[in-house]
């Protein structure tokens, strides 16, 4: 697994928990959104896709039903409020995370260590 | 030929779950319209529905979806089975403490249908699996367990010495 791979598995909930901020979404929506958003940076993996979204179900973040909108069945998710919470907690944690990365890359530390 | 290709995905898939049929019924209708999807895109930009199919499989990981799904249900269903063969008991619990007075001696139908708890009992024993587990069928199979063992309580009152 590539470094990239690597911080898009651990950003994958994060980018899915902001998607489903706007709108009700299916899979297949989800990963298009999301590449067509970032210029195919996250173009997301549907293997790792679909058990993110089961897991975050489960952990009672998103909620789903099945809805045929055009003659087309789908299973849509949509945020629940433990999720908004969570997208929240997420949020701040990545803001510190990327100021801290930000501040550590532009001092120069990460060569002279 | 793109349907035959999708349900040799979603075998393929499938040979990695051993879930409850309705879960597993589930997943695979949700990859299933997925594929469907990444068909129907590649035909309307003009591409190739096969080719998009392939390179979909080769993105998707099937070998390895299919266990990690496994892995994110299994343990959801383990619980499930649990709590499905908890609840009888907690209710036989709640007719036990019901059906039979403090001296020991265990009512009857006609004082045991009129008492309110027994009502309410007999309602959370279907409506309790029903909200959970949202399959009315484990629900009813929980509630024919329910009455299952009221009818050994009132009809043979030795099981007070159980």
């Amino acid at each position: 697994m590539t470094p990239r791979d690597q911080m898009r598995k651990g950003s994958t909930e994060i980018l899915i928990l902001s998607l489903l901020l706007e709108h009700p979404m299916y899979g297949y929506q989800i990963s298009q959104q999301l590449a067509q958003r970032s210029g195919g940076y996250f173009e997301m993996k549907e293997g790792l896709l679909y058990p993110a979204l089961h897991r975050m179900q489960q952990n009672g973040w998103l909620a789903s039903d099945w809805q045929t909108i055009d003659g087309r069945r789908r299973k849509y998710y949509s945020l629940t409020p433990l999720g908004r919470q969570v997208l929240g907690e997420q949020a701040a944690e990545w803001q510190v995370f990327l100021e801290q990365l930000h501040a550590l890359l532009r001092s120069g530390e990460l060569w002279t260590s | 030929m793109d349907q035959l290709a999708i349900d040799q995905m979603l075998e393929k898939i499938r040979q990695h779950l051993n879930l409850s049929k309705q879960t597993e019924h589930e997943l695979l209708d949700e990859i299933r319209t997925h594929l469907e999807d990444v068909v129907a895109e590649a035909v309307s930009h003009g591409r190739d529905g096969d080719l998009a199919l392939l390179k979909s499989a080769e993105e998707f990981g099937i070998e390895e979806v299919g266990a990690e799904l496994q892995l994110v249900h299994k343990d959801r269903e383990s619980i499930d089975a649990l709590l499905l063969c908890a609840l009888p008991v907690l209710f036989a619990l709640v007719l036990r403490w019901l059906a039979f007075a403090p001296d020991g001696s265990a009512l009857g139908w006609p004082q045991l249908l009129v008492r309110p708890g027994f009502w309410v009992a007999a309602g959370a024993a279907l409506v309790v699996p029903v909200l959970y587990f949202t399959r009315w069928r484990l629900a009813l199979l929980g509630w024919f367990f329910f009455w299952l063992i009221t009818v050994i309580f009132v009809v043979f009152p030795s099981v007070n010495h159980w």
